[in-house]
């Protein structure tokens, strides 16, 4: 537990840094910033997702994906919106249409993890293999 | 007409169908069928029920056929004369139509009826199959009376009768071949009617396959002739091919349609090279060797050419053929048979012999002769044969002539008869033998045939002495019969020995009866006019011979005839005589000793003759090294080659396909994850290769 915790602190900490770090290196306002936390976020999340056994970690790691998605465009959005002001209005729009989708896509596959649960007794999905018989 | 009441309307006289032209066939549209309906049905009751009747099976097929005999007698006695209906060109009867695809004079249509037709061609063959059959038929009560299958004997007895008869009196190319098949059926079924005998067995398929050989050519010919004309209907069929100038319009020529009608005559009539199967059919119970093998079937061949004989008058060359082949066949047989020491084997020889003189016959276009040696042969030849089984049956199924010898006192009606039929057919005036060959060899001669002539000869001098050889080594000298059995040494009952008698009388008379009041003996009688049997066959024969062109060469007695006559006669002398001398002879006044020591002496002196006649020439090796030997390589090639590439390449596409399919399962983990990292790999792979691609 502590250790989960450690290593989530610590991720954390390497993500802020370096996400000050890119701030620093493209001054106040660097869309190089943002994609380099997006990239960063979207990375956590597809190992978490690779590499959790357990549905749930799993679950919060397409979460965490989506959401790096969602920084990416804001960011976008909001640099484009330089040129042209109706890019803000809909690339919040759009976000907040990925976060609707990503409430809907938590609450199906949660609900698909507690019925697989009920049957297999565990929340490892290496032991999900019906699959493959 | 609808196919289903036309037999009834037809049986019960009504004359819309039956009639040829105007006139009504009468009485004779019941008659004509029921000659073939007779055995038919005795065949059906005795396959049926026959089982259960154990020694009066024989009862209801005899009968049938003696119904059969009295009313065919009647049919070709009335035939002959030139009653009505029959007239000169004879009468035909429609039953039913067959196959009735298109209407009859549309062309292309395919039309076959099937009907009966008699003229005096199909009137000589009815007195010869159906007297011929009765007597074995009446026979065979004697000869099988032991044998477990008595039923089933008589059974197939009456069912070769059915098939021989519809052979000769059908009018369709396509039903004469059903017929055709038919006694090739029944010939294989009592041939190996001693199934449980390995040797009878092999026998019966020998003769199956070897005449499947022929078959095919006759149903190629048969075809061909429905591509030219378009009609089966075999007179209508001669018709159109040999009209005027027809020929030339004939997508296949006339020599081809012939020669594979010669084909199919072949086979069934045992010529060169098909005859192997001839020798071995003796297998089969002797009254089977008589009837079919010697006295019937086997003329099947003869019959089709004489009945086609103007498809072969119109194609010279294979005439030629024709002589050839049978004058080669004859000599074959011959040299075969006088070395062959079991007694039904060197009488298949020689009726292979005879059946070469008919096909010469044929072939140097003396079409009443081969007609006349075919009903004077079937008599004589069915004679012997009978006779041989009586002698079998005396000396407890011994067939081997040198286990024989001195029985003329102890089976004396055998002994007679077999005499007289050995006199007929080594060709001695006045009996039947006689007159039939010395007319072939005569019409070759006279017809510039004279190579056919010089063989014949030779032919006639090996018949006398073969036959002699027979008659010596089995009823005259001393006795080399097991002595265990010497002491049954008995006669047949007279149930074998009167069809015997009864045969003997035309054996002795037919060739006189039926050559008078023509040539050889009416002239010097003071008596005129064509013999009876050429005055038979004449509208039979005339459209063939008109197309030959042969003139009537006149008869000169005191001429060329008489001395043709007196070569054969006195060829026929020497042949017996010195078969006489050799093997010994008990006759009244001569009394000749056997001479084995000549006989090894002189063999010695032609050591290649001698082993080359006893080994029947090889034929039996060279066919089995062509076709067991070097057929079975290349059958055994052809199934490597069947199993190695044929079979293997679909294996392997299939072996391929479920191996892949096998190995592409492999990465279907069902593991959620791992196809998570497929997807992630390939969108890493993806947008890679989107920066490498941008970046240039």
């Amino acid at each position: 537990m502590i250790r989960v915790f450690l290593g989530t602190a610590l991720t954390g900490a390497f993500v802020l840094g370096l996400g000050l770090i890119a701030l620093a290196a493209g001054g106040s306002r660097s869309l190089n910033a943002y994609l380099t936390l997006s990239t960063l976020l979207f990375a956590i999340g597809m190992f978490g997702f690779l590499a959790r056994r357990n549905a749930i970690s799993m679950l919060m790691s397409i979460e965490l994906m989506l959401n790096a998605v969602n920084l990416s465009i804001i960011a976008f959005a909001s640099f484009a919106a330089d040129n042209n002001a109706a890019f803000r209005a809909e690339g919040s729009v759009i976000a907040l249409m990925v976060m609707g989708v990503a409430a809907g896509e938590a609450t199906v596959g949660l609900s698909i993890i507690m019925a697989i649960y009920r049957n297999k007794k565990t929340p490892l999905v290496d032991e999900y293999d019906a699959m493959s018989q | 007409m609808s196919g289903l009441d036309l037999p009834l309307a037809t049986i019960l006289g009504a004359t819309e169908a039956g009639s040829e032209g105007a006139i009504g066939g009468g009485p004779w549209d019941l008659l004509i069928p029921l000659i073939i309906a007779l055995p038919l049905a005795g065949f059906l009751f005795t396959a049926l029920v026959g089982r259960r009747l154990g020694k009066s099976a024989h009862l209801v097929p005899v009968g049938a056929i003696g119904l059969a005999w009295l009313i065919g007698m009647w049919v070709a006695f009335n035939a002959l004369g030139g009653t009505e209906p029959f007239g000169e060109h004879g009468y035909g009867q429609t039953i039913y139509t067959w196959i009735a695809s298109g209407a009859p004079d549309q062309a292309g249509a395919f039309v076959v009826d099937v009907g009966f037709f008699v003229d005096n061609l199909t009137a000589c063959l009815l007195i010869v199959v159906l007297t011929i059959g009765l007597l074995v038929h009446v026979y065979s009560i004697g000869y099988m009376s032991h044998d477990p299958g008595y039923w089933r004997f008589f059974a197939y007895l009456n069912l070769f009768m059915v098939s021989m008869l519809l052979l000769v009196l059908a009018d369709s190319f396509l039903v004469v071949f059903v017929a055709w098949e038919l006694v090739g059926l029944s010939s294989y079924l009592l041939i190996g009617f001693w199934k449980h005998k390995r040797s009878a067995a092999l026998a019966a398929k020998k003769a199956f396959i070897v005449n499947r050989v022929g078959d095919v050519g006759f149903a190629l010919g048969i075809m061909a002739i429905f591509v030219n004309v378009g009609t089966l209907n075999i007179r209508h069929a001669i018709e159109l091919l040999t009209a005027e100038g027809a020929a030339a319009s004939f997508p296949i020529p006339m020599w081809i349609v012939a020669l594979l009608i010669f084909a199919g005559a072949m086979g069934k009539s045992a010529q060169f090279p098909l005859h192997v199967w001839l020798p071995d059919a003796m297998e089969g119970p002797t009254p089977v060797s008589a009837l079919i093998h010697a006295a019937t079937m086997v003329n099947a061949g003869v019959y089709l050419v004489a009945r086609t004989n103007p498809i072969f008058a119109s194609a010279p060359d294979v005439m030629v053929v024709v002589a050839a082949i049978g004058i080669f066949t004859a000599i074959l047989a011959a040299s075969i048979a006088m070395t062959q020491t079991d007694i039904k084997r060197v009488l298949a020889y020689s009726t292979l012999s005879q059946l070469g003189y008919m096909f010469a016959a044929l072939g140097v276009g003396a079409f009443t002769a081969a007609i006349f040696h075919l009903m004077t042969h079937g008599f004589f030849k069915g004679l012997l044969f009978l006779g041989s089984g009586s002698v079998i049956h005396a000396v407890h199924e011994e067939q081997d002539m040198r286990k024989m010898g001195g029985l003329a006192k102890k089976i004396p009606h055998t002994y007679r008869t077999m005499l007289i039929g050995s006199i007929a057919i080594a060709g001695i005036p006045p009996l039947a033998g006689f007159f039939s060959k010395d007319e072939i060899l005569g019409e070759a001669f006279k017809l510039h045939f004279e190579w056919v002539w010089a063989i014949g000869i030779v032919v006639a001098v090996m018949t006398a002495f073969y036959m002699f050889r027979l008659i010596g080594m089995t009823f005259w000298g001393e006795s080399r019969v097991d002595p265990a059995i010497e002491p049954h040494v008995h006669e047949s009952p007279s149930v074998m020995t009167t069809p015997l008698w009864i045969l003997a009388v035309p054996t002795v008379l037919l060739g006189l009866v039926l050559s008078l009041p023509g040539p050889p003996l009416g002239p010097l009688l003071g008596l005129e006019g064509p013999g009876l049997l050429h005055h038979w066959l004449e509208p039979v024969f005339h459209p063939g011979l008109v197309i030959l062109g042969h003139k009537e060469a006149e008869y000169q007695l005191f001429g060329i005839d008489g001395a043709l006559i007196g070569a054969s006669v006195a060829v026929a002398t020497i042949g017996m005589v010195t078969a006489w001398r050799l093997f010994g002879v008990n006759l009244r006044a001569i009394n000749w000793r056997p001479d084995p020591e000549r006989v090894r002496r002189l063999t010695a002196r032609v050591p290649f003759l001698y082993r080359a006649s006893l080994n029947k020439w090889w034929f039996d090796d060279l066919n089995h090294l062509l076709f067991m030997t070097i057929g079975g390589r290349l059958a055994a090639f052809l199934w490597w080659f069947d199993r190695r590439v044929v079979d293997d390449t679909v294996n392997d596409v299939a072996a391929t396909t479920v191996g892949a399919g096998r190995g592409l399962g492999r990465i279907q983990t069902g593991r959620v994850q791992n196809y998570a990292l497929g997807i992630a790999v390939g969108l890493i792979v993806m947008a890679g290769s989107f920066l490498v691609l941008a970046a240039r």
